[in-house]
């Protein structure tokens, strides 16, 4: 068969950068298709382009650079890229493999398209009216707010002096930590989470950064101060959501677990019973991933099966390095959100707060399950598949991320 | 009830119990010498402490499912990047 001169390089997933450097000391540098995104016409003078969503290299090499490349232990595959001839139509397959490197790669040495045909935007994402987290998830095209719809946020509470919320505060708070009477939030984490599901559609000052503006806001503070839970408090404040009819429940909240370990029977029972009763419990799926080396499996206890487990990605719409995945046999999440550097509110006097977590990418998700109640007034586990049927896809593994990235109705 | 030469060591637990039954078991189990601090009826769960060796027996007492040990959550200080 006829070769085209070029090499495809399959790079190991989780090893994407040792690999990488590996090629690019053996081969001469290799550009990432991502630093191409401002400026696309810079690919056209690059031998060799990492496809870094994809995780392929197309590159061209002598037959000697191929040997060399193929002994890196970071490299799957190493095969000369063919063309290849529809000769029956059982070769569709490998047609259309052919159709898409061949587009990417004229794409990136034309230096016209690459950053079309890739999932990141053209340049980092203005966020002067509105977070990128909100673009990405489609806000500024919905019609919907949230009215109507009853969202309960598990965590240390909410600052009720902040000036995006005095005007029309939570509509019910509780405490369920012991010694302390209010939700005041002494700590900020709630206070950022409670502002990316319900932050005003023009708050005081700077971008909107609120998924549902107009949800009504159940606060229930069940981490101290300090963010310290016990299961106990936490389950006390799911009880005390699902008896106030609470359509959706945020935790931004967990703990890490071995790999393998059962999850809870507790909140197993807790979150089955919710979702029989129309309210849907989305938990953060834990920061404990250091990657590409090292993926934590999925915490307590977005662990569960009846609890929709959220991961994080960033702006390029890539994995969070520190998110939780599928280890083994263990629970993969359900769906992603975006978590990294996210703008939201933060108690007084610093008002606002840029910082990244699952944590963050869950109250995203609660939010656009708000909106989805008052789109389509589905419940319960028609709500979770309303959820993570109407995904975008972003060629993120089910393991890291689901479904994809949620969307707004 | 309590053997003195039994050491004592009260834990705090999470009992997860037949809904529809929560308060009966909640009964059941402060006869047994368990301290109920919340029966939460919506979802079929006690929270209370036990002496750790009757873990066996209060297993047995019907409307119980499972019994768990309660578990901190700690998230990461108010200064940290990544939450």
């Amino acid at each position: 068969m006829e070769k085209t001169g070029r090499y495809l390089i399959v790079l190991d997933p989780n090893r994407k950068d040792e690999a990488v450097s590996k090629i690019s000391a053996i081969a001469g540098l290799i550009a990432d298709s991502r630093e191409f995104t401002a400026a696309p016409e810079k690919a056209a003078n690059e031998s060799s382009v990492l496809l870094h969503h994809i995780g392929v290299a197309v590159s061209d090499l002598d037959p000697d650079q191929a040997v060399g490349v193929r002994n890196v232990d970071e490299v799957r595959v190493v095969e000369a890229e063919r063309y290849v001839y529809a000769i029956a139509p059982s070769s569709e397959y490998e047609l259309g493999f052919r159709d898409g490197v061949d587009a990417l790669y004229r794409a990136s040495k034309s230096g016209g398209g690459i950053a079309a045909l890739l999932p990141r935007a053209a340049a980092p994402l203005d966020e002067s009216q509105i977070t990128w987290g909100l673009q990405l998830i489609k806000i500024p095209d919905t019609h919907t707010t949230g009215e109507g719809v009853k969202v309960a946020v598990l965590d240390t509470g909410l600052d009720l002096q902040h000036p995006d919320f005095t005007a029309r505060g939570p509509v019910a708070t509780q405490s369920f930590v012991s010694g302390t009477a209010t939700v005041q939030d002494g700590h900020g984490h709630g206070t950022h989470c409670c502002g990316t599901i319900n932050g005003p559609s023009s708050p005081s000052t700077g971008p909107r950064y609120g998924v549902a503006p107009h949800a009504s806001l159940y606060v229930g503070k069940v981490l101290d101060d300090s963010g310290s839970g016990r299961d106990g408090d936490i389950l006390n404040g799911i009880n005390w959501a699902i008896g106030e009819r609470c359509d959706v429940i945020s935790m931004s909240l967990g703990a890490p677990v071995a790999p393998g370990a059962p999850p809870s029977l507790a909140y197993e029972q807790a979150a089955k019973v919710a979702l029989d009763q129309g309210t849907l419990i989305v938990a953060a799926a834990g920061n404990e991933s250091r990657r590409p080396g090292m993926i934590a499996p999925v915490g307590h206890p977005a662990n569960c099966p009846s609890v929709l487990a959220v991961a994080a990605v960033d702006d390029s719409m890539l994995i969070a390095f520190f998110s939780c995945g599928q280890v083994g046999s263990g629970k993969a999440p359900g769906i992603a959100g975006p978590g990294v550097q996210i703008y939201s509110s933060w108690p007084l006097p610093r008002r606002y707060n840029t910082i990244s977590g699952t944590s963050m990418a869950t109250p995203h998700v609660a939010g656009v399950a708000a909106l989805l109640v008052e789109a389509r007034g589905v419940r319960g586990s028609a709500l979770t598949s309303a959820l993570t049927s109407s995904t975008k896809t972003i060629g993120l593994p089910a393991s890291d991320a689901g479904s994809g990235l949620v969307q707004a109705p | 009830m309590y053997n003195e030469a039994t050491s004592m060591a009260e834990k705090d637990l999470i009992f997860t119990v037949k809904r529809e039954d929560t308060a009966g078991t909640a009964e059941r189990l402060r006869s047994a010498g368990v301290s109920v601090s919340d029966e939460l009826h919506n979802i079929g769960i006690i929270s209370g402490s036990a002496d750790d060796a009757e873990l066996d027996n209060l297993r047995k007492i019907p409307g119980v499912l499972g019994i768990g040990p309660s578990r901190s959550i700690q998230i990461k200080p108010p200064d940290s990047p990544i939450q």
